[in-house]
């Protein structure tokens, strides 16, 4: 016969106002099995928990209900508390007479009838229940960063220098992403490029990081503490370990006005190339859908003059396996493109003839001008003519904060960084004028506000609120016609160069890239966070984190903090040798020959499994010969969601902590009332 | 549009209530960037540019009735197209030209324009059509200039541009009015 205890919480009036909690537990005495109840103001206060370990210890329970707020807000706590009086704290549930009663009727007497058949329901629950013991999963202590921007170079810097070995992953043919592409950063107008190439030779050279480039994530199995990743490295077409890096095959490459997307299409480049000269791994690639050998099968001049023999037209893309136990997610973002819009949600900008009229630029590409190491050589010339701009007008939010466009959100960078191209265009042009329309200035970070406030008092940039309707070109001139809101005046301006600073955007692909994990996204495609607040860097997924722009948009000193946060929750990870899960998790029928199992091996519940989790197991006799193949359920994998319960057509599925037994008891309690 | 105007709003009601249940549009959208203004071909013309206007009715301030901007807009809704919040002012405009004749707050500015909306409404009401002469017409006597514009009469009716006014379409106008509206699936 059962002995079991009800405590039922007060939570100090949240639930007495509206049930007559003395006279419940009186009541609750009157359930077949209960033996123990009493009601209490604060049952999670340390007294009340102190209450519960003396009852289970002194009228030997073994199982206890707990009547109070939901199960999500303190099941833990009182699990803790059966466990330290010794009892398996899965024999202990927790009956919600707060958020499913108290909360949600005035009608007292019905609300404490209420209460009682839902304390009935779980205390037929806990007569069922079975000591349940955590599952433990090895960890494999080897962590992937898929990304090598700033994000993903600092993840990977972190774990590696906390001794844990890293795979980075990166899918162009060199890591650096869009930080290696800056001038100049704000809000200290640091060089972008002397900060930024330090950390990519200590990637490369850290002998705990292995390094991916020009490689894309094909295939990810397994889960938290065991992924296994597979990782396609692109045919790169030269041979690395081969390959000098002496760069004469770029030289003799007769294919040489490629538009270079590390210059924003703004510079050249060869069909064999490296991205930048401070590319890492310094080794060329070929771009394969330009080369004039994979095009027409001519040429080959790159393989007749290499040195050492590393070009290799007939290499294979290479499938390598990787073995981790935590992922960090650092795939970064794109600019809204406005002049080539592919996704039907946005509609682009034709109004400002990005795309057709040549001095329409984005940020990116003013950036690759004013960088030392663009194509004009940290000159700012305008790409129609070459010329020196003598009036450069900015636009910003173009396509944020225009759910017209299809984007709502503000991209938190534009404000900062166009203010920085004001003050970067007036440091190389002194008699130029610099022209911003904006909306709001949204300048908040530590030295922001002074830093725009800096281009606009001291160095002359002008600021007009409000917002431009067109732009067109006339001559060889651009006329900008827009409104200063602030004098309500209209305003039409000839300028010789625009730069827009058009939207972060998630990556194309980041809807892919968050399936192949498991981790959400929102409507706009940015990957999403378990907790908007309390857990901002992990995911849905356990065992997967998120770092810098692919979360959402973020600035490099912010997108910084969050990829150490990242490092850090994986060394958490890293730090046990063994993870401990809920035990809470489906089971196949096993049972003694001849029966072995009454699944059929159907795998419909493979099919239902929202996370993978069926395998097929062949049971044996005695001698070794397979009797049949059935499903068995990966603890490591199972999250408990129980679809392969439902699913099931021989009931031989069934879920611990959730037993078909123990459900139909509960309905069973009510019908019974 | 996720917003739904109130639908019965009286003339007790502020003006933002009103002019949301006469445009369908919700004013409270707008955030105040000013493409209305930019691209707005009459922007500078008057005595407040569009985004004011439209301001005054965020705030409820009647003055938004006596404006002359309401007045000359030309309706070709360049601020719609261009809004990112997608609010129709030029659908808000109206709202108000409608509102500021049944108050009688159109500005003395404005005169001529008012006095052409009820011409043009007027001769359309009675024959079913317009016509181009009798609507000058009456418009100049409307504004007591009757000899306004009428060295332009000739050429006009010689490029075709202007004919002898025709017959009326009887019961036209009446036939439109009570026209019951196909009822929606």
């Amino acid at each position: 016969m059962a002995r079991i205890g009800v405590f039922i919480c007060h939570c100090g009036e949240n639930i007495a106002r509206t049930v007559d909690c003395s006279s419940l537990a009186k009541a609750v005495l009157g359930i077949p099995g209960v033996r123990f109840a009493v009601d209490y103001k604060y049952t999670c206060s340390d007294p009340g928990q102190q209450m519960i370990l003396a009852a289970i210890r002194e009228q030997r329970l073994d199982g206890i209900v707990v009547a109070a707020c939901s199960p999500s807000m303190h099941e833990a706590t009182f699990r803790k508390a059966a466990m330290i009086a010794g009892l398996n704290p899965y024999l202990c549930e927790v009956a919600n007479i707060r958020e499913h009663c108290s909360w949600v009727h005035d009608d007292k007497p019905a609300a404490t009838a209420k209460s009682l058949d839902l304390i009935r329901i779980m205390v037929e629950k806990v007569k069922r229940n079975q000591e349940l013991k955590p599952i433990k999963v090895p960890i494999t202590r080897r962590a992937l960063v898929v990304g090598g921007g700033i994000s993903g170079i600092q993840s990977a810097l972190d774990l590696a220098n906390a001794g844990i070995p890293v795979a980075l992953v990166e899918r162009e043919p060199s890591i650096g992403g869009h930080m290696a592409q800056l001038s100049e950063t704000f809000p200290t107008l640091d060089c972008s490029q002397c900060i930024m190439t330090p950390r990519m030779v200590e990637v490369a050279q850290h002998p705990l990081i292995t390094l991916h480039t020009y490689s894309e994530i094909e295939k990810v199995d397994g889960y938290i503490g065991n992924f296994t990743v597979t990782v396609r490295k692109k045919a790169r077409s030269v041979d690395l370990k081969k390959c000098t890096g002496c760069g004469t095959c770029m030289q003799k490459c007769p294919q040489k006005k490629l538009p270079s997307s590390f210059d924003a299409g703004l510079g050249q480049r060869t069909a064999i190339y490296v991205p930048f000269p401070q590319a890492v791994p310094n080794k060329p690639v070929i771009d394969r859908a330009n080369c004039t050998r994979f095009t027409t099968g001519r040429c080959g001049v790159c393989q007749k003059v290499c040195g050492p023999g590393a070009i290799d037209f007939e290499q294979q893309d290479e499938l390598v396996e990787e073995k981790v136990g935590a992922v960090v997610l650092a795939t970064g973002f794109q600019l809204y493109g406005i002049g080539e819009q592919s996704e039907k949600m946005l509609k682009g900008y034709p109004e400002y003839g990005h795309g057709h009229i040549k001095d329409v630029i984005d940020g990116m590409q003013f950036e690759r001008l004013a960088s030392a190491s663009g194509p004009t050589a940290g000159e700012i010339r305008r790409p129609s003519d070459g010329t020196v701009p003598k009036t450069v007008v900015f636009l910003q939010c173009v396509g944020s904060r225009d759910p017209a466009k299809g984007i709502s959100y503000c991209s938190k960078i534009c404000c900062m960084y166009t203010a920085k191209h004001t003050i970067l265009y007036k440091h190389k042009v002194h008699d130029g004028k610099a022209v911003v329309f904006y909306m709001d200035i949204r300048a908040a970070g530590k030295g922001y506000d002074e830093f725009t406030r800096r281009a606009i008092e001291d160095d002359g940039a002008l600021y007009l609120r409000g917002r431009v309707s067109r732009l067109y070109q006339d001559g060889g001139q651009v006329v900008v016609s827009g409104v200063d809101t602030l004098s309500g005046r209209n305003v039409e301006l000839r300028a010789d160069l625009v730069v827009l600073a058009t939207a972060v955007r998630p990556q194309p692909d980041a809807r892919t890239t968050a399936q192949l994990f498991s981790v959400g996204y929102d409507a706009s495609g940015f990957l999403n966070e378990a907790h908007p607040k309390l857990r901002p860097v992990e995911t849905a997924a356990a065992g997967v984190f998120l770092a810098g722009a692919c979360q959402a948009p973020k600035d490099i000193p912010e997108s910084v903090a969050q990829a150490s946060a990242a490092a850090s929750k994986v060394q958490i990870l890293f730090s046990k040798s063994e993870l401990e899960r809920e035990p809470t998790v489906a089971r196949v029928h096993r049972a003694a020959p001849p029966l072995y199992s009454i699944c059929q091996g159907c795998f419909a519940c493979a099919g239902a499994c929202p996370y993978q989790a069926i395998e097929h197991e062949e049971l044996k006799d005695r001698r070794g010969q397979v009797i049949k193949t059935v499903a068995r359920v990966n603890p490591g994998l199972c999250q408990g969601c129980g679809t392969c319960v439902a699913t099931c057509r021989n009931k031989a599925v069934d879920l611990d902590g959730y037993t078909d037994d123990q459900v139909f008891a509960e309905i069973a309690a009510l019908g019974a009332n | 549009m996720s917003h739904t105007p109130p639908a019965g709003a009286t003339a007790a009601s502020p003006l933002h209530e009103r002019i949301a249940a006469a445009s369908g549009e919700n004013p409270a959208r707008c955030y105040q960037c000013g493409r209305c203004s930019a691209g707005c071909p009459v922007a500078d013309e008057g005595d407040c540019q569009p985004h004011q206007v439209l301001r005054l009715v965020q705030l409820d301030d009647e003055a938004a009735l006596h404006a002359l901007q309401p007045w000359l807009c030309v309706s070709c809704n360049t601020c719609a197209t261009r809004c990112p919040q997608q609010v129709d002012l030029s659908a808000i405009m109206d709202a108000l030209r409608v509102e500021a004749i049944e108050r009688g707050t159109a500005p003395a500015a404005a005169r001529e324009v008012v006095a052409f909306n009820q011409v043009f409404v007027e001769r359309v009401a009675a024959r079913g059509r317009l016509n181009e002469g009798e609507l000058g017409a009456h418009f100049n006597l409307r504004v007591h200039a009757p000899f306004k514009n009428l060295t332009a009469l000739p050429g006009m009716l010689v490029r075709g541009k202007m004919r002898p006014p025709g017959g009326s379409i009887a019961g036209a106008v009446e036939a439109m009015r009570t026209r019951k509206e196909p009822q929606q699936p």
